[in-house]
């Protein structure tokens, strides 16, 4: 459906005027993210320790993941200025009894670009919203760029917006992939737990983030409070995996709670559970920190 | 109300990809982990203002497992680590064959759409039953029920394609013992003797016993468990036995005792011998002998027997100067004896008689003499004879003649004799019955695949290719199709599969069914058959229930075989079979120092003629006892005469 109002899209802008893309440019550079270190509190221990997690033990309680995706495709230019059309999608797959079913889904879909160059497309079709990027000196790539950043932000509010849509229905654990620190309601809520499997941001450095970064398998690093002062959730970091003979990051993953789960024996229950959610292997370039969960979902969205 | 495709719940939808796209003829589609379809289901699709019906012959399951690797990564390499949590996503993909669509034209690929298990009704439009077996001249013969999905949903084969004129014959294959091949020809027969239309006139059945017990007791009633009874409900179906059935069997060698395991007094009044004197062997003596024995002179010799001496009165002065009554093998012994006299007297330049060589005719009578021995107890040599009633047929009636104790050759002249006359008698239309259905196992013995042409083969040949027309429709059954003749039985136009040997499956007849069809095959449970009929575009598997008539073993348990008795009582125990009355012992004393000949000679007339006091007329055939006279005194040898002194003797 995407690809037909892309198509629909590419042909209207052609009408008007405009030089129609067959794509995204490859000299568009990869997701922006810096790589730092944003130096935590911990709240368990004097320093850094690794604690071993006890036996895998699944949720006993039904469980839900959430992720969202998004996909961006290049309608073409006004003048020098790309347009875009943008998808973002989100669901909540909730397990009963090992099976899973889709219990919410979100999608929006934006032309996204300059002001000008929305409005000599014309309007937006049914059921599309315009997304207007900042004025300022016009380069293409750097546009692009934003529409990109634009287009996460939209992904991620929709995100925010399944989650929601899932706790007003329902009070079991909710497992997100990524960090609850983005949303207030996410941060205070009691059965959310934060999947961060990006490591681009490291929250020790020195001896710490080695012993950090050299957790044993199925062992857990001491809780943290990765953003001091500004969102109050707790963290931990969790070996899903061994790691030796492969990467320091292989199947490692932080876990991010509400503060209320954050004493060392909620730690422990948390960890478990995850260490159960391993499997089966989800595959694929990430399965080793990629829950089985949150890959359903992805498959879900690949497939609508 | 019908519940309408829309309004049921799917079980599955059509997918199609460009590696596996739906045809006109295929579709696939998937569904629940749990769902009622397997292979053999009929199922519906319904999309687009056209409706597909398809029948299940494959299906694949798989997961997004991406390499068995990791799920050994997963389990730690132990087997029995504990589950995982979640399941993983899994795909059940089935993959069916076209069986109708509407409309028909234009032909085009299966819509995608949900896919439904089909009702009674859509099994009846799948497989095209309802242009016959509705209406007043339906013409629907039902074989089972089509039982899937909850379903059981009678199947019913047309009997314009089953026994005329549009198709015919039937073929059965199957493992021996698991196929339960007899068994669905007795419920087939039993179905279609309750539902051959009125229209199409009357139909009888002639069936071969080749093996044990299996089908002599097919007027005699089984208990049938309540599911079966349950089927015969649904296929609107009596569950009885054939009311009409007649048994015929050779005698055993000594002429009185029959030759069949149906000899237990209880059945007797339904089981006669079947025997044949020589004019009915010097008909089919191409049958028993192969090309080898008959050449040209041969043949002319055997000819010039069956068209100038067998059953006429022959003369000629050359053979001890009187006429020849041939009418049995023994007068015809008798008559060869005179030519060969004829020739010994004529002594060196003696080897011709009436351009006959004499060792042609040497051969010919070794040969005929050779099918009198192998065939002992079915021909006779005094010309009794007692046959099927041949013009007399009865509409629902069954004929079971009993080979199963013969000599193989003995076997193919029956077989031979048997067709050739009801395909004469049905040319001639004077045979009783408008159509009759000739059930033959073990076909691979008469129509082998390889191996010399025989008369038998040619026989079978020209009734699968023609028969139809004369309503002469041969049901036939063998372990291994492969076997058989192809023309036999590609013109069997309707072919029934059980349970099948899978090396027999891995030959290229079976080319065209799926693997999981084979697997389905080699493992089918019994009672329950793959069928291909001119109306299925696919073939479908249908349940029958348990023929209702006793099987072999159980009849020989309920009715043992009655022991091969002595002369004198057998021929006691034939006569008591045509009347109660007569007593053992009157016979015994009758037949007392009397030559076994004439006591059969008598017993064969007695049989023919069904007197109203057989023991009265048995007498008076067998005639006055001759009281045997002394032996005149030999002459003693004539006095030597004296010897004159011998001056050099002893």
């Amino acid at each position: 459906m995407f690809t037909r109002l892309v198509l629909r899209c590419r042909k209207r802008l052609a009408a008007a005027g405009m030089a129609p893309a067959a794509g995204m440019p490859a000299v568009l550079p990869f997701r922006d993210e810096d790589a730092t270190i944003r130096p935590a509190r911990l709240i368990e221990d004097a320093e850094l320790r690794a604690h071993p997690v006890p036996a895998a033990a699944p949720f006993d309680a039904p469980v839900a993941f959430l992720d969202g995706t998004q996909r961006t495709e290049l309608l073409g230019y006004f003048g020098s200025a790309p347009l875009a059309l943008a998808e973002a999608r989100a669901a909540v797959r909730e397990r009963v009894d090992g099976l899973f079913t889709t219990v919410v889904r979100e999608r929006q879909v934006y032309l996204v670009g300059r002001r000008a160059a929305l409005a000599e497309f014309g309007g937006e079709p049914d059921g599309v919203e315009a997304l207007e990027l900042p004025e300022g000196p016009l380069h293409p790539l750097r546009d692009l760029a934003e529409i990109r950043r634009a287009v996460d932000r939209v992904r991620g509010n929709l995100e925010l917006a399944a989650a929601d849509a899932f706790r007003r229905q329902r009070g079991g654990w909710l497992i997100l992939d990524g960090s609850l620190s983005g949303s207030p309601t996410l941060a205070e809520d009691p059965r959310a737990i934060g999947i961060v499997k990006s490591h681009s941001t490291l929250p020790f450095d020195g001896a710490d983030l080695e012993r950090y970064l050299r957790l044993p398998p199925a062992h857990r690093t001491s809780v943290f409070e990765p953003t001091p002062g500004f969102r109050p959730v707790l963290a931990w970091a969790l070996r899903l995996w061994p790691w030796e003979g492969r990467d320091l990051f292989h199947g490692l993953v932080r876990v991010e709670v509400a503060a209320v789960n954050g004493s060392p024996e909620r730690a422990d229950d948390i960890s478990r559970a995850l260490l159960a959610e391993r499997l089966p292997v989800s595959g694929g370039p990430q399965w080793d920190r990629l829950l089985y969960g949150t890959h359903t979902v992805q498959q879900f969205l690949r497939a609508e | 109300m019908t519940e309408t495709p829309v309004t049921r719940h799917p079980i599955g939808r059509v997918v199609a990809t460009e590696l596996k796209p739906s045809t006109p003829h295929q579709f696939y589609f998937w569904t629940a982990r749990e769902s009622a379809v397997g292979i053999g289901a009929i199922v519906c699709v319904s999309a687009g203002g056209r409706t597909v019906y398809g029948v299940v012959t494959d299906g694949s399951a798989y997961s997004d497992l991406p390499t068995p690797m990791m799920d050994v990564l997963g389990a730690d390499g132990d087997p029995a680590s504990p589950p995982a949590p979640s399941a993983r996503s899994e795909i059940r993909l089935y993959l069916a064959s076209v069986l109708r669509q509407e409309p028909a034209e234009p032909l085009q690929p299966v819509p995608i759409g949900p896919v439904h298990l089909a009702t009674d009704e859509d099994v009846a439009l799948a497989l095209r039953m309802e242009g016959y077996t509705v209406g007043e001249r339906a013409t629907g013969i039902p074989v089972g029920v089509y039982a899937a999905g909850g379903l059981e949903s009678p199947v019913s084969l047309d009997c314009d394609f089953l026994l005329g004129p549009e198709a015919a014959h039937l073929n059965i294959s199957g493992v021996s013992g698991l196929a339960t091949k007899t068994s669905a020809v007795e419920f087939l027969l039993t179905s279609i003797f309750q539902t051959f239309p009125a229209h199409k006139g009357s139909v009888a059945a002639v069936c071969f016993n080749v093996k044990g017990p299996d089908l002599c007791f097919l007027d005699q009633p089984a208990e049938l468990a309540a599911a079966d009874r349950g089927l015969y409900d649904r296929m609107g179906l009596a569950a009885e036995p054939f009311r009409d059935v007649r048994y015929f069997a050779p005698f055993r060698p000594d002429g009185v005792n029959l030759n069949t395991l149906r000899t237990n007094e209880a059945l007797a009044e339904s089981t006669e011998p079947l025997v044949w004197g020589l004019r009915e062997v010097l008909d089919f003596a191409e049958v028993v002998m192969n090309k080898d024995d008959v050449d040209a002179k041969a043949d002319a010799f055997i000819d010039f027997l069956a068209e100038r001496v067998v059953g006429r009165e022959f003369y000629d002065p050359s053979l001890r100067g009187k006429a020849f009554q041939v009418q049995s093998f023994a007068d015809l012994d008798e008559f060869f004896r005179a030519i060969f006299d004829f020739m010994e007297a004529l002594g060196k330049g003696g080897e011709v008689w009436r351009t006959h060589h004499v060792a042609t005719i040497r051969k010919v009578r070794n040969r005929l003499s050779n099918i009198s021995t192998r065939s002992k107890g079915l021909v006779t040599d005094d010309g009794g004879v007692n046959d099927l009633p041949w013009g007399s047929f009865r509409d629902r009636s069954v004929q079971v003649i009993d080979v199963a104790g013969l000599d193989p050759l003995a076997q193919d002249l029956v077989f031979a004799r048997v067709v050739s006359k009801l395909r004469e008698h049905l040319e001639r239309r004077d045979l009783g019955v408008d159509h009759v259905v000739v059930f033959v196992d073990e076909l691979n013995k008469y129509a082998p695949a390889d191996g010399p042409d025989t008369y038998v083969r040619k026989m079978l040949l020209d009734l699968s290719e023609r028969g139809r027309y004369l309503g002469l429709v041969l049901f036939s059954a063998q372990q291994f199709r492969s076997q058989v003749q192809r023309r036999v039985v590609g013109n069997a136009g309707t072919s029934v599969f059980g349970r099948m040997d899978m090396d027999e499956l891995a030959t290229p007849q079976y080319a065209t069914l799926s693997p999981a069809t084979k697997i389905k095959l080699a493992t089918l449970p019994k009672g329950e058959l793959m069928l291909r009929h001119p109306h299925f575009t696919q073939p479908i598997f249908v349940r029958f229930p348990r023929p209702a008539v006793m099987t072999g073993r159980e009849g020989v348990e309920r009715f043992p075989p009655a022991v091969e008795l002595p002369f004198a009582e057998a021929v006691a125990r034939q006569l008591r079979s045509l009347d109660r009355r007569v007593s053992a012992d009157a016979v015994r004393l009758a037949v007392d120092g009397r030559r076994e000949d004439d006591v059969r000679r008598a017993l064969a007339a007695t049989r023919r003629s069904r007197p109203d006091d057989p023991f009265a007329y048995f007498i008076s055939v067998l005639g006055k006892r001759v009281v045997a006279e002394p032996a005149p005194t030999q002459r003693r040898g004539v006095r030597a005469v004296a010897a004159p002194e011998d001056p050099y003797g002893p």
